[in-house]
């Protein structure tokens, strides 16, 4: 090191450069810090697509079954007044040619129904689950009927393994 | 931090919600519902029911089956609420050595936390089944006259089922998020008005900056929805009874499906004038059975709950009165609950405030959507890098014929990028013009104009040939970046465009209402359109068959030209029926003329002119190789 070098000492390459450098330093660590939050967010927006995309996927499959449960949902209180229909005919009416014919009706929309996976739920004389059955009230009754379905108001139906509507049901109720 | 639910602990129903990628989802539950009973019961073998599932055998367990249990939360078993109430359930209330509320079921004392936690560890499970991964931490919202104690309970209760619950917020403040008032205005007087099933709350908030604080709230307990089914439910009983002397109000059958059918009603109603109420067999008598039908109005409707309405206004003016404010003060009117769906109770608010409310959102869902929000802020998911905007506007660019081809549809998230081939339109043309336009109308002059750019140089080839890669790649800003690429030479030019400039927000609400004014007269000219392609095609073929016959007798090429006349004719009139009877006549035309030709000669023209089956004929737009204009000043300078 000599005292009449006239540029800057080459083994103190730091001293002079040092207000420059800090700021590059201090620069370059915001960029990082902001290029690993946005590749943070970019990852976490990719993991999202493909978490969404994949239970889109199996979500489609279900929309298109539940679709079709809504619709034969809508059809079951038809099926339920043709049932009332048919209960109330007459011995008169039960011999006429019409009542031949309009008795295939229902039975055809219950052919429809079977052929989309509806099965109807019996409920009679089973114990009472409310899974399957919503109860409407007690019904006194025997011992032997105690928590079981006495009365059935109205059908219920399953959509191959899922409820489609609960029966409506009386429970008995034994009387102490 | 993994993810954070909304929950919306409903009286009578829950809701959970979350926010994915940047948007509010409602999580339906294990049976596929969006909104679950708040209910929990223990059947008579001591087996634990939550939900749906819990209410169905509520008529026959009624001491251990819990509904409402948000009636108790954080009270004593003295307060006079709960001494009111407890007449109300049929489940057995006891005191805890605090004095708080707990409810005597299966042999124990359950504090109403513990109750209020078997729903949200149900909530949580199907949350968890649904995203497919666990779920800690959540948002829970509660009434916003809730105190110190009710709040604490609420938290227990989520801790009890396993949540750690980051915050409590109001059911009011909430659904003034999810409809994001607040984002663009830091002060603002807020009404919440929320008819549910069963209780009507009304909220005044003000906000302040970034916090709502709640200036008065009231409201009526036993105001909701199923009253209005009961006032229906009343009038079908006493025009049955008038019509045949029967009374269904004794006979619980008939009462169930006169229930059923009288909300089903109410909720036809709100979107249509005049509905039918029709159940067969509802009776019977001496005469034999005995059916009910009849219509109910709109109107009706409405005159046979009114006095229902009116009430609600009660409450409303109570509670501008205890925060001091004018009706005319408030800034923006929020409804919630399904009830505020019936147009009557919308015409009122709106009538009382002279301000439009704020609905869109599903009204049964609205609070669980701001509930979210607020779990996707503090989960750190709602920043800034997130929040994306929208195209306001569809893009496309000019094909032949004067079509606007759309390539990116209106609101569709950016930054994006979508690329289409399309080709030319005659043969050897040389260049292409890319006319690019924003807009939803089907012909390209009624869109605006964005910008031109010209892809020349395509080597010679038949029209239909050449594939030219039109590209358009929007950023984050807005910015378009339209670029065309001739595929088999790489020679590519761009334009970069702004797009939206000068459009404001009435602007663009205007072009798409006018489109969907001109939307039949549109699609008609779509279907035209679309048959173009074929129709230029079989013309260009007949016309070229006829210049290349010297030969062919004058009343067959009087015919054949009357023809093409007449599909010119039909394509200018934008007449589909008589575009398609061209298309068939054209077709016999094309055909007679090329057997009669080729029989006459072999020439090496044959392979210039494409045999009509080679035309591609459109399914639909998207799948046409679609050609480009050639402008005038393309010619000029070309040929």
């Amino acid at each position: 090191m000599s005292d009449q070098s006239m540029h800057t000492n080459p083994e103190n390459p730091e001293t002079a450069a040092t207000p420059a450098t800090d700021d590059v330093q201090e620069r370059i660590a915001a960029l990082e810090k902001e290029a690993a939050e946005y590749k943070d967010a970019a990852l976490r927006a990719t993991a999202d697509y493909r978490n969404l995309k994949r239970r889109y996927d199996t979500e489609r499959v279900e929309l298109i079954s539940r679709a079709s449960a809504a619709v034969l949902l809508k059809l079951l209180p038809v099926v339920d007044d043709h049932a009332r229909a048919m209960e109330s005919v007459t011995p008169a009416v039960a011999e006429s040619m019409w009542y031949g014919g309009f008795k295939l009706i229902p039975q055809k929309l219950q052919q429809l129904l079977e052929s989309e996976g509806v099965t109807v739920i019996e409920s009679l004389g089973k114990p009472f689950d409310p899974n399957q059955h919503e109860a409407i009230a007690y019904e006194p009754c025997a011992a032997d009927q105690d928590g079981l379905v006495v009365a059935e108001l109205q059908k219920g139906y399953m959509l191959r393994d899922k409820v489609l509507r609960p029966a409506i049901v009386k429970v008995g109720q034994a009387t102490k | 931090m993994g993810k954070v639910i909304g929950i919306d602990l409903g009286t009578t129903n829950s809701v959970v919600a979350i926010m994915e990628g940047g948007e509010p989802t409602i999580i339906p539950n294990a049976e596929g519902q969006r909104l679950t009973p708040s209910v929990v019961a223990f059947s008579k073998s001591g087996e634990r029911l939550v939900g749906q599932v819990a209410k169905r055998q509520a008529v026959v367990n009624p001491e251990q089956t819990v509904f409402s249990a948000k009636r108790f939360m954080g009270r004593k078993l003295t307060d006079k609420t709960v001494q009111r109430d407890k007449a109300l359930v049929p489940y057995h209330l006891a005191e805890a050595s605090n004095g708080d509320v707990t409810v005597t079921l299966n042999g124990r004392d359950y504090a109403i936390p513990e109750l209020s936690a078997m729903v949200l560890q149900k909530l949580k499970a199907d949350a968890e089944a649904y995203l497919g991964e666990p779920v800690t931490q959540a948002v829970i919202t509660v009434p916003a006259y809730f105190n110190d104690a009710q709040r604490q309970a609420t938290k227990d209760a989520g801790r009890i089922a396993g949540l750690d619950v980051l915050r409590i917020i109001n059911e009011p403040t909430a659904s003034a998020l999810a409809y994001g008032i607040g984002q663009h205005h830091h002060n603002q007087t807020i009404v919440v008005y929320d008819m549910g099933g069963g209780t009507f709350d009304v909220s005044i908030l003000e906000l302040n900056d970034t916090m709502y604080e709640v200036r008065s709230t009231n409201g009526d307990t036993h105001l909701g929805g199923d009253d209005f089914d009961d006032r229906i439910v009343q009038h079908l009983l006493k025009e049955f009874l008038a019509e045949t002397g029967i009374d269904l109000s004794s006979d619980r059958t008939a009462l169930q499906r006169l229930r059923e059918a009288a909300e089903k009603a109410k909720q036809e109603l709100s979107t249509i004038l005049k509905t039918e109420i029709n159940l067969p067999f509802i009776s019977a008598d001496a005469t034999g059975p005995r059916h009910l039908a009849t219509e109910l109005t709109r109107a009706k409707l409405e005159a046979l709950t009114a006095d229902l309405i009116e009430r609600s206004l009660n409450p409303v003016r109570q509670a501008l009165i205890d925060a001091g404010i004018r009706a005319a003060s408030i800034q923006a009117v929020v409804l919630v609950g399904g009830q505020t769906r019936m147009p009557a109770i919308q015409d009122a608010v709106q009538g009382f405030f002279g301000r439009e409310p704020h609905r869109g959102i599903n009204p049964d869902e609205v609070v669980a959507i701001g509930a979210a929000i607020q779990a996707g802020v503090l989960a750190g998911d709602v920043s800034d890098v997130l929040l994306l905007d929208v195209t306001p506007l569809t893009l496309g660019i000019e094909t032949a014929g004067g079509v606007m081809t759309p390539l990116i549809p209106r609101n569709t998230t950016v930054p994006t990028l979508k690329s289409q081939v399309f080709s030319t339109a005659k043969d050897n043309q040389d260049a292409v013009e890319v006319h690019v336009l924003q807009g939803e109308r089907a012909e390209a002059r009624n869109n605006k104009s964005l910008g031109t750019f010209v892809l020349d140089e395509i080597p010679p080839a038949p029209r239909g040939k050449p594939q030219v890669e039109v590209t358009f790649d929007i950023d984050a800003d807005g910015i378009i970046n339209v670029s065309a690429r001739d595929k088999d030479t790489n020679r590519a030019v761009h334009i970069t465009l702004t797009a939206g400039s000068g459009l404001s927000q009435s602007e663009i609400e205007r072009l798409v209402g006018e489109a969907s004014q001109f939307a039949d007269e549109d699609r008609r000219k779509r279907e035209v359109l679309a048959l173009q392609n074929q129709v230029d095609s079989l013309m260009y073929n007949a016309q070229r068959a006829l210049n290349n016959d010297a030969s062919l007798a004058a009343e067959r090429r009087a015919d054949a030209e009357a023809r093409i006349a007449e599909a010119q004719a039909a394509l200018d009139r934008w007449d589909v029926e008589a575009v398609r009877n061209a298309i068939a006549d054209l077709t016999m035309v094309v055909h007679d003329l090329q057997n009669k030709y080729r029989t006459a000669s072999e020439s090496s023209v044959t392979t210039q002119i494409p045999v009509v089956d080679d035309v591609e004929v459109p399914a639909t737009e998207a799948t046409t190789p679609k050609r480009m204009s050639l402008r005038d000043l393309l010619k000029r300078s070309r040929e």
